[in-house]
This record gives structure tokens, sequence and C-alpha cells, in this order.
């Protein structure tokens, strides 16, 4: 990640001896500013009208009180304080948690058991692979209702293998304490295969020298995989967890499909216990019609997220081995 | 450099294992990879059978006969075609659209040292960092301004330009060699050539990598039609099936082959070329 | 800076270039293309229908086909959004100015897009064609009506019936609901109708305000938004709502004659219902057109008047056909808006059995699609039957009343204290309105 300084990477330029240090408006810098700005312009002009100026605008309504047909009036901070007012956000942000860790992590550990299985020279490694990432290219909707069929207590096929060992099933959705675990489920089953192929790819980079060396020495199976597989692998690993935690911090889909069904929101018994803070957005914008609210709940989970990342690229030195 | 092996893994130079333990992670794999397409077994299984048959408890597995009207009547009750047309030229548009503009963007982050480029670089970053959902309202209210509201370019324009595929392009462009790029400066290439003949052919598993998540994000994308479209002819897939759940009565077996339906194409499409999606996504993650 | 153009130029060879040049032209017209030109050459007037209902797709388009043909220059697009995102849908298009022209309103909607100026009055137009009100039901009339002005000639209306099952009546050796029942006969069947062992409930108790507890309240003489003198109150404070939900609650809790409030989250009542598995409900007149659908377990069902609490009454509600106020064709959704609320529409409406026209006179049509069915007790009802609460912004307080009652639903608060707490939010956004 260094930036680039055209002038002193020339391996000797043309015309002999000049200073290394380029002027600052000279030819090069103009030359350089001209295609930097030419080329990120497409882009840059979309994202602007499109995203960033929609950020700015959410910024502001965040600060802001509305009507129900979209006048809105300066309320300072009324919206922020109005988060504690009730356990709503601090249930939604409990939840939004819970899911974060959970999904993560399981899904982690099962896709890094799962890659290290896979890397031995196995027959059938890539049918292995493409179905452990077809969830991943599923379409949510339709993960969200087959799933809520597969969970239902009476007609769904979870509960029917269940009793046939003898278990009794549990009402997997609508269960206050059971819901949110439920999701966990499903997130951790879609989430899979993304990791599942990332560490694979990681794997492969470790050369086969260091096992052998092991081997050699005498050290055996668990010895090889946390004092050789798991410091090398930590690159991919973190960035798996970084990527994962954004998204799962912003979990949506998966309540909205399987939760909620517009009426069924309202009436659900677990809509307390699984709401997340980007459901919760959602419902205070499209439902409640009170954008200010909304604009704060998630301006508030994105400066969650800003510090979380941040946290992260700063713990890296203390875990992450890069050669 | 560690990147001695090819990604199938097949040159390696270990020893086969004990048929013991190669038989034990055949068992746990394959439970695994159970669990992973079962509920879609499950659902293709419903999807042929009647409603009756659905709700039945228990449940039975298979159907009696295999109700192939299920499929059609999605396509009567629906505009289930005009969904599909949608579907691809919407994601056909954005996927191209995407690779042009971050791929141009990409490179200019990473070669080029233009002034404020870290401060707009930052803003790039932001807009990865905050929930998509956020973007609804917004944009909503700028189509119908310029009154795309109900028009396929609603669908397509917003989604030209994405922050992640500039980041991700990025980090690609940062990782080629700087020699290559040295070398054309030197015979006189500008940016833009440099761009254009060099280190775009150099970026292929990068732009192949982002047309694949273009693509399965467009396909798949369900709330924005939603707020955006008003006439079903103009939907997509993700969208439509929320128009298969009635409003009273849920016909699951119809849902489920609605369902089946819209998501199928893609996975068939990745199953033809999986080496292709696999590496595409297993390469975003070497280079972080 | 003019180096850097002119090597962009020469950094591209010709041919490059006009690839270049001309894909950007092509996307450029293909895209004018797909956006598709709104404009209207020779007079032809295109208006936009919004509606929710899927069912009544059919009946819509009949009706469209027919009003296409008396005026052949002016041209109707249905648009369908699926109810749970109707409103948001809406208020969302008011906001961007893309609201259609005709489209279905709710009565518990109506005031807060009337009071907002969000809709066109008819008062004037419904005047100078010498349309009588009177031959419309006169509750339904006043839902539209705001400040002296009309804004909607009614579509349809509806009121909530005791559905039941007589083959789980017959197994149960239980006489069928008769017209006489009270609270007390209607509990006592319920929980003789239970059958555990089958799998079988005598009745459900949904959180369904429509189709539930707003019909026992009422019974019991009580009302939901009550006015006091020009000012508006809840209901929920008085005994006659608490015994109204604890109707419902004490099905569930005490009697155990109907499945949990987690159980119905599942499976929708009336999905269990035509499964078989619950033998009465209170459903509204709406839902008739599933027994087209269903027809095996249409012949044993079968509906009677709701049974009496202090008194008699039954929910009643009633859709109209409103015009945006920013309409750009405000002459022809007017005669769209007519259309709709004449007989030729009422009567597709009726033969094809959706939903109970409003139009006095229709409503018989619609009884005759249901052979075998009581159908006629809907329109009976209309006696007694009393209108949905309405407010200057119902929506808001729905969303407290369903998260306030639902713990009275799971037993975790008692009813008393739900409905005291649900009286209390409701007076405060009823007194912000």
């Amino acid at each position: 990640m260094s930036a680039s300084e055209p002038g002193a990477a020339r391996a000797g330029p043309p015309g002999g001896n000049r200073p290394k240090r380029r002027r600052k408006w000279g030819r090069i810098a103009r030359a350089d500013a001209f295609w930097g700005y030419a080329m990120i312009s497409p882009g840059l002009i979309g994202l602007l009208t499109f995203y960033i100026w929609p950020m700015l605008q959410t910024f502001y309504f965040s600060f802001t009180e509305w009507g129900p047909f979209g006048d809105a009036r300066w309320t300072g901070l009324s919206n922020y304080r109005a988060l504690f007012d009730g356990p709503e956000f601090l249930l939604a942000l409990g939840n939004t948690l819970v899911y974060t860790v959970l999904s993560v992590t399981i899904t982690e550990a099962i896709a890094l058991v799962l890659a290290v299985l896979l890397n031995q020279n196995l027959r059938g490694l890539s049918v292995y692979r493409t179905l452990y990432f077809i969830p991943v290219v599923t379409m949510p909707a339709a993960i969200g209702l087959v799933w809520r069929w597969l969970y239902n207590s009476d007609y769904g096929v979870i509960n029917y293998l269940l009793g046939l060992l003898g278990i009794e099933g549990a009402r997997w959705l609508s269960d206050p304490g059971l819901a949110l675990y439920a999701i966990v489920v499903v997130g951790v089953w879609s989430g899979i295969g993304y990791a599942l192929v990332l560490f694979l790819a990681g794997l492969q980079t470790i050369p086969t020298d260091y096992y052998d060396a092991a081997a050699v020495d005498g050290a055996g199976a668990l010895v090889k995989f946390f004092r050789i597989t798991l410091p090398l692998l930590s690159p991919t690993v973190f960035f798996v967890t970084v990527i994962s935690l954004i998204n799962s911090l912003q979990v949506f889909d998966l309540i909205f499909l399987m939760i909620s069904s517009g009426r069924g929101a309202s009436t659900s018994p677990v809509i307390e216990q699984t709401q997340s803070l980007v459901y919760l957005f959602y419902k205070d914008t499209f439902v409640l019609n009170e954008q200010g609210q909304g604009a704060a709940v998630v301006l508030t989970l994105f400066i969650i997220i800003v510090l979380i990342t941040f946290a992260q690229f700063r713990l890296q030195r203390r875990w992450v081995h890069y050669d | 450099m560690t990147r001695a092996t090819s990604p199938n893994g097949r040159t390696r130079r270990r020893p086969r294992l004990p048929a013991w333990t190669r038989l034990a992670t055949h068992l746990i794999l394959a439970v695994g990879a159970l669990a992973m397409i079962g509920p879609f077994v499950w659902s293709t299984l419903t999807s042929f059978k009647t409603l009756g048959e659905a709700f039945q408890v228990p449940p039975t597995i298979l159907p009696e006969q295999l109700r192939w009207e299920n499929y059609a009547q999605v396509f009567t009750q629906l505009p289930f075609l005009a969904f599909y047309e949608n579907t691809i030229i919407v994601t056909a548009v954005k996927v191209v659209g995407v690779l042009i503009t971050s791929s141009l963007a990409g490179y200019a982050f990473a070669r080029i040292d233009f002034p404020g480029r870290n401060v707009l670089f930052a803003l790039y970053l932001a807009v990865l960092m905050v929930p998509y959902q956020i973007f609804l309202l917004p944009q909503f209210l700028i189509m119908a301004k310029l009154g795309w509201v109900n028009t396929l370019l609603a669908l397509i324009v917003p989604g030209l330009f994405d922050a992640f595929g500039t980041f991700l392009l990025r980090q690609f462009f940062m990782g080629l060699p700087r020699e290559l790029e040295d070398a054309a400066k030197i015979d006189g290439c500008n940016h833009f050539q440099i761009y254009w003949r060099i280190m775009l052919p150099l970026a292929k598993p990068g732009l192949i990598a982002l047309a694949i998540f273009t693509f399965l994000w467009s396909w798949n994308d369900f709330l924005w039609p939603l707020v955006v479209i008003n006439s079903p002819e103009k939907m997509t897939l993700g969208a439509g099936l929320a128009f298969l759940q009635g409003q009273y009565l849920t016909d699951f077996p119809l849902l489920m082959a609605g369902a089946m339906l819209s998501t199928l194409p893609v996975i068939a499409v990745f199953v033809v070329l999986q080496r292709q999606f696999v590496e595409g996504v297993a390469s975003t993650g070497i280079k972080g | 800076m003019r180096d850097e153009w002119v090597s962009l130029a020469r950094g591209l060879s010709r041919k490059e270039f006009l690839k270049l040049g001309g894909a950007g032209l092509v996307a450029g017209t293909g895209l004018l293309g797909v956006a598709g030109c709104g404009g209207n050459s020779s007079g032809k007037v295109t208006l936009r229908y919004g509606i929710w209902d899927q069912a009544q797709m059919p009946a819509m388009e009949e009706i469209v086909e027919e009003f296409s043909r008396a005026n052949p220059n002016i041209t109707v697009e249905i648009e369908l959004t699926p109810y749970d995102e109707y409103l948001s849908k809406l208020q969302n298009a008011a906001q961007g100015g893309t609201l259609p022209d005709v489209f279905w309103m709710e009565p518990i909607w109506f005031e807060l897009f009337a009071s907002n100026d969000i809709l066109r009055p008819i008062t004037d137009q419904i005047k100078d064609n010498g349309i009588d009100l009177g031959t419309y039901p006169e509750n339904i009339v006043r839902f539209f009506q705001y400040q002296g002005d009309t804004y909607a000639l009614p579509k349809d209306f509806d009121t909530i019936g005791l559905w039941y099952n007589e083959k789980l009546f017959d197994a149960a050796g239980v006489p069928f609901p008769e017209q006489s029942w009270s609270w007390q006969d209607f509990t006592d069947a319920a929980v003789e109708l239970t059958d555990p062992s089958n799998g079988v409930w005598g009745t459900a108790a949904p959180l369904d305000p429509q189709q539930g507890h707003w019909n026992t309240i009422y019974q019991q003489g009580g009302c939901i938004v009550c006015e006091d003198g020009g000012r508006l109150r809840s209901g929920y404070d008085s005994e006659a709502a608490v015994a109204g939900v604890e109707f419902w609650t004490d099905l569930i809790l005490e009697h155990k004659a109907s499945p949990t409030l987690a159980e119905m989250t599942e499976t929708e009542p009336f999905q269990s219902f035509f499964s078989e598995k619950i033998a009465m409900i209170y459903l509204g007149s709406w839902n008739a057109v599933l027994l087209k659908e269903q027809k095996e377990v249409a012949e044993s069902i079968n509906v009677a008047p709701l049974p009496e609490g202090q008194q008699r009454s039954t929910c009643t509600n009633g859709l109209g056909n409103v015009i945006s106020a920013d309409t750009e064709y405000p002459e022809e959704a007017w005669e769209f808006a007519r259309f709709l609320g004449g007989d030729k529409a009422m009567d597709i409406q009726a033969r094809t059995g959706t939903v109970i026209p409003a139009l006095k006179g229709t409503a018989g049509l619609w009884v005759e699609q249901y052979p075998g069915f009581d159908a006629q007790v809907f329109i009976d009802e209309r006696e007694y039957a009393e209108a949905v609460p309405i407010s200057p912004d119902t929506a808001k307080w729905q969303e407290e009343e369903f998260a306030v009652l639902r713990n009275a639903w799971t037993g975790k608060v008692a009813v008393e204290d739900a409905c005291a707490k649900l009286a209390g939010r409701m007076n405060n956004i009823l007194s912000e309105g």
C-alpha cells in the first residue's frame, strides 16, 4: 500500500541527471492529476450522486423529525436520545451482536476444519467445493422462504427428522429463546462456502516443506495445525473475519424473510428477540415512516462497524503473520 | 512469494493417508455436503406436491406424482418470463458498467498519484461500511425526480457504480509488478494507454471475480426492485417471489417452484463455471 | 492539459476509438429506449391504477377492459403491490410525486392522506353528474369524507362471520352455530370441539383486530377510537375493551381451545382452518374466494352470524377508489373512478365472487356465487355492523396495538394492564394527530 511516485521510481530518466524530487506542478504531476481525475470520474460521479449524497442526507435526517409525507424539522439529538427510551434499540443491538459473534465464529471454525480436511489430495475435491458453495450463490429470498418452511413446527422437515430420532421438535421460529439461534444456523449455512473457498486457497499457498520438516521432527497432526497451519493462514483468516463481521453486523435479509411477513412481523412473539439494527432501521423508515429515527439507528450502527473494523486492523499485529 | 501450487491442489507431494482416515474424512465431508444441499432437495420435492400434500402432519417426503402444473402455474400467475428478461438485461448491463467504472477508478487509485487521492478513496471505504438499506429511500427520491420510477433505468443506473468493485480492483492493481508499467512509461505511454493495453489484460482474475460478485448481487437483489418498480411486468426475479406469497393463503408448493425457478439458473451457471467462480473468489482473499 | 487529451486520442488506435464511441452511443440510446417514453401522442391517455390484492386481479382486469371499450382513448395500467408494502409504497410515492392516478384506499389510512392534501376531492363531480350517494352504504361513504368533501366512491364492503367446518362438528357431536349463539355457547362449543389426539382445535384466537377483538369489543358496547366532544381518545381503558380482549386470550390460555400465538404465527389460522385442523373461526367475507380454490374442503364449510355479546355487532370495512391530487389527467381519472363506482364494475366484482360490491342491490349477485354457503349472512350482518376505527394516523397506533397486546396474548401481561398501557400510548398518538 505505498504511494506511487513516478518521478522517483524511474530508472535513469532520459536526459541525464535531474533532481530526484519532482516539482509540485511539474509536467508529470499535471499529467497524473489529469489522468487520475479523468479515470475516477465516471465512477466517482455516480458514487457521489447515488451513494455519498444519500449518506450525507441520512446523516442530516438523523437530527430531524419527519411528518408522514416528508417534511422534516430539525430536532437536534432527540432521535439519538430516544434510542434509549425503550428497550427496543438495546435489544436489537444485543441481537445483532449475538448473531454476529456466533455466526462468524461458528462459520469460520467449521470452514477451517472442512478446508483442512479437503486439502489432503482428496478425490472429489472440486465436487465437495461446489456443493458447499451452492448456498452462497443462492438467492436470499429463496433461502429465507425455504428455511422458513423447513423450520415450521408442524409441517417442517426438521422437526419431522428429529421426531424420527425420538427428539421432540421445538418451535424454531416462534420461540423467543430459540428464534435468533435458528437464524444463526441459516447464516452459518449460507456463509460456510465462502469462508471455505478462501481458506482452501490460503492453505494451498503454504509450502509443504514446512510440514515435511515438522514431520521429520516428529510433530503430530495437531501440532502441525496449531504451529504451522494457523499462523500461516492468519492473513486469510483476518480477511475473512473482517468481511464477515461487517456483513453480519448488517444482517437483515434473513430476519425480514423468515420472521416478518409484513403483517406477521407485528404479531410475531419473537420479533423483539430477533430484530437486528438494520431491521429496526427498515421498520422505522418504511413501516412507521419515522425517517429521522431510522437514520439515527443506522448511523449508530455505522459508527459501531467503523470502530470494530478499525480495532481489528489495529489488533492484527498481535496475531496475523505476514511473510 | 509462496504461490507454488496450483489452486486445485493436485501438485502437492503429500503421501496418501491411511485408508481409514480417508474414509472418515469423506464421511464428515459428505454429511456436511448433504446439509448444504438438503434444503434444496427438500424444496424441489415440495415444489412437486399439491397444497394438501405439503400440509400433512407428519410431512410426506415424496410427492405422489410430479405436479409439473405447479411450475406452469408460476408462469401463468405471474409474468415470470418478464422477470427473467428484466433480470438478465439489468444484470448484464450492470456487470459491464461496474467493470468499466471500477477498473478505471481502481487503476487510478492504485497507480496514479493525484492530489486528494487518499481522501477520495476514504469516501469509497465509507460507503462499504454502511448498510445498503440506507440508500433505498434517497435513491428512490432521486429516481422520482428524474422520472425513472418504474423503469429499468432505475434498476440499472445506481448499480453501475460500486465502491466494492473499485476497492477490489485497486487491491489487484497494487499487486501487479511495476516493471511493466515503468517500461511503458519510458516508451511514452500515458496512463490510459497503460491501463488499457497492459494492466487490464493482467487483471483478468480480478475482473472475473468482480463480474461474478456483481452478477450474483444483481440477480439476487430483492429490496430495491420492490421499492422502485410498480408494475409486475418490470419486476425482477428476486422481488417477484414476494408476489407469490399470497395475501392470505400461501401456496407453498407454488412458492417453492417459484424459488427454484428463480435460483436454479444461477446455480446452473455456477456449476458450469465453478472453477472460474472459485478462483475468482479465492483470489480476492489472497491478495488481502 | 491539451497534451493529455491529444495523447488520449492518440493512445487509442482509430479502431479502438470508434469502437468506444460507437459503444457509448449504442448504450446511450439503448438506455433511453429502455426507459420507455411516456408521452401521449394523438390524445391517448394512460392512467395508472394501484391495487394490492392478487386474488382480485382477474376482476380488475375485466373492469379495465370494459372501461377501455367505452373509453377507447384511455388505457389503464394496473399496478399490483403486495398488501404489506402498499402503504409504505404509497407514502414514498407521495413524497416522490409518483402516485398512481387512481388507487385503492383503506379507511384506516384515509384521513392521513386526505388531511395532507394528497387526494383529489370529487364532491363537485358527484354533484355535477347527479350521482346519488344514497345508493351506497352510508358508513362507507362517510369513510371517505373529510371536512365536507367526498374523496371516493365506495368500492366494496365486508363484514366478519363465524365460519365453521360441518364435518368436524358432526365428528364431535356438536350442533352447528346458530343465530342465537351467545359468547358462552361459542366458548363451550370450542372446548368440546378441541381434540388434541387428532390435532384439532375448536377455534383460533389470532391477534387480528379486524377479524378478532375489534368485533368482540364492539359486542360489549365499547369503542376503539372514541369520539368525545370533538376529541378522539382510546377506548381500550374500558371494561368493554378488557372483556372483548379477554374473550380471545381466555380461549388460548384458560380454555386451551385455540393454538397459541406462537403456533399461529408459524401457520396462519385460516390455513389451518382450510386444512381442517380448526373447527370454527372468525373470518372476513373477503375470504370467500378461497372456497373456490379449496373445492374439496369447501363442501363442509358454512358460515353463521357472529355470536352475541352484550349486543350484536361485527366489524365492517370497505375500500374506496381515490384520485391522486397530483394526477396529470384529472378528468380521465374521474371518468375511471366513476366507472369503478358504477353498476357494470360492481357486477363484475360480484360475479367473480371476490368481494361484496358496495352498490346497493348488487350484493345479491355475489351471494349467488356461493351456493351451499350461507353467504347472505355477511349481507344481513350489515344491519348492526360497526365501522372499523379511523383516526388521523391509524397506522401509528396500530403498531402499538400489536406490540402491547402481543404480551397479553402470550400471558406475559394481564389483559387489564395491557389495555391500560395501550390506551395511554394511543391517547398520546391521538392527541398529536
